[in-house]
């Protein structure tokens, strides 16, 4: 038996019938299926967390809305994810474009100790370890969300919500060949910006 | 295989060297620099994989539910057509509520005049009628005095004709101004 999101596939069809039917209460327990995954992906895709609250939110008002269109062709996931991926392109693309001062990863980073350099240290087992990993975390998110968006979305689906080829072409309605090249030229484009930064090639993976 | 070929492999694979083919794999053991490069590539993608999710905001789903139910086109619960009747009313349902006050003042002084029992006596010109609910018809004194449209409102038109047509207490009465 498949299953979507912890729930078998039938129990989420059943839902999504009795939501189309009007039980305003089956709709409550798909978004309570399926906030998770929602709300991951846009806030992966927008770096915000209250403006990613608010596209988690309008991708469900507007799937409810849209529920009597929907005919199963894809799974309900599925299209949950093409109307979120379709609102925060658009907000990423808005938020592009409304940037005064490009973020740079050349820049220091600011903390309450003042700016800092973004170095890494050849360290290992010490607590450092444990804030510099963080860093270094922290700079690959933001590696991230430098990506232009239609990078951006493939890479968050594919590797860090999970989804496959075939429904990432879904998603985002292109070929198969594209969801591929995006996902090779995203972690093309992340690793060569990381590389500006730090010496990843020296970083012993492992430990990381 | 040169260099830039076994480079595509390894983006293509994040570095994973398991994955690559034997020639791919023959070529990087001696190659330093495409080393680095896979080691750079799964640095790069233990890293972004380590990423912490956001956790969901509390109350997340609640509020929107929420928002369902205000933005719901044409599924009103029915408290909500309680209140409706109650409240000022959308412009899509005023001729109803505006059918509802004409019936129950047509038959208010129309057939509804039998039902009075001599406490005003006859109107006068530009007088105001109220009703006049008395839950105990022996008593004389009325047990509550409430305006005409707002009993209307707070009832269905057949239960407001019913119980006017009851000669229980219900009395129409007119008052001059």
């Amino acid at each position: 038996m498949t299953t979507d999101a912890g729930l078998a596939q039938e129990a989420v069809e059943d839902l999504v019938e009795r939501a189309k039917a009007g039980d305003r209460p089956a709709f409550g327990q798909l978004v309570e299926v399926y906030q998770d995954k929602i709300y991951g992906y846009v806030s992966r895709m927008l770096g915000d967390p209250d403006e990613a609250e608010d596209v988690a939110q309008e991708t469900f008002v507007r799937a409810y809305r849209s529920l009597p269109h929907f005919r199963g062709a894809a799974s309900f996931h599925t299209w949950l994810y093409r109307i979120a991926s379709n609102l925060a392109i658009d907000v990423a693309r808005r938020n592009r474009r409304q940037s005064t001062g490009d973020f740079s990863l050349d820049e220091p980073l600011e903390s309450e100790e003042g700016d800092y350099e973004r170095e890494i240290a050849d360290e290992s087992g010490s607590p450092e370890q444990l804030t510099q990993r963080r860093e270094m975390q922290e700079l690959v998110r933001q590696a991230v969300a430098e990506l232009p968006e239609k990078l951006r979305a493939v890479v968050v689906l594919y590797e860090l919500q999970g989804e496959s080829y075939e429904d990432i072409a879904e998603i985002l309605g292109c070929p198969l060949g594209t969801v591929k090249s995006r996902l090779f030229n995203a972690r093309s484009q992340l690793k060569d910006m990381l590389e500006q930064l730090v010496d990843v090639g020296e970083l012993e993976v492992e430990q990381l | 295989m040169t260099c830039k070929q076994v480079h595509r492999l390894l983006v293509a694979c994040w570095g994973e060297l398991e994955q690559l083919e034997p020639e791919a794999a023959e070529h990087l053991r001696e190659c330093e620099a495409c080393q680095r490069e896979a080691k750079a590539l799964r640095a790069t993608r233990r890293l972004m994989r380590q990423s912490a999710q956001e956790p969901v905001p509390t109350g997340f789903a609640g509020r929107v539910m929420a928002e369902v139910r205000a933005t719901e086109p044409g599924r009103v619960g029915w408290y909500q057509r309680t209140l409706g009747w109650l409240s000022p009313p959308a412009p899509a349902f005023e001729w109803a509520r505006a059918a509802a006050v004409g019936l129950a003042l047509v038959l208010l002084f129309g057939g509804g005049i039998a039902l009075h029992h001599g406490v005003g006596g006859t109107p006068e010109p530009g007088s105001h009628a109220v009703v006049v609910v008395d839950s105990s018809p022996a008593d004389s004194s009325p047990a509550a005095t409430v305006d005409l449209e707002t009993l209307v409102l707070q009832h269905e038109t057949l239960a407001l004709t019913q119980a006017l047509s009851e000669d229980a207490g219900v009395h129409l009465v007119t008052y001059s101004h």
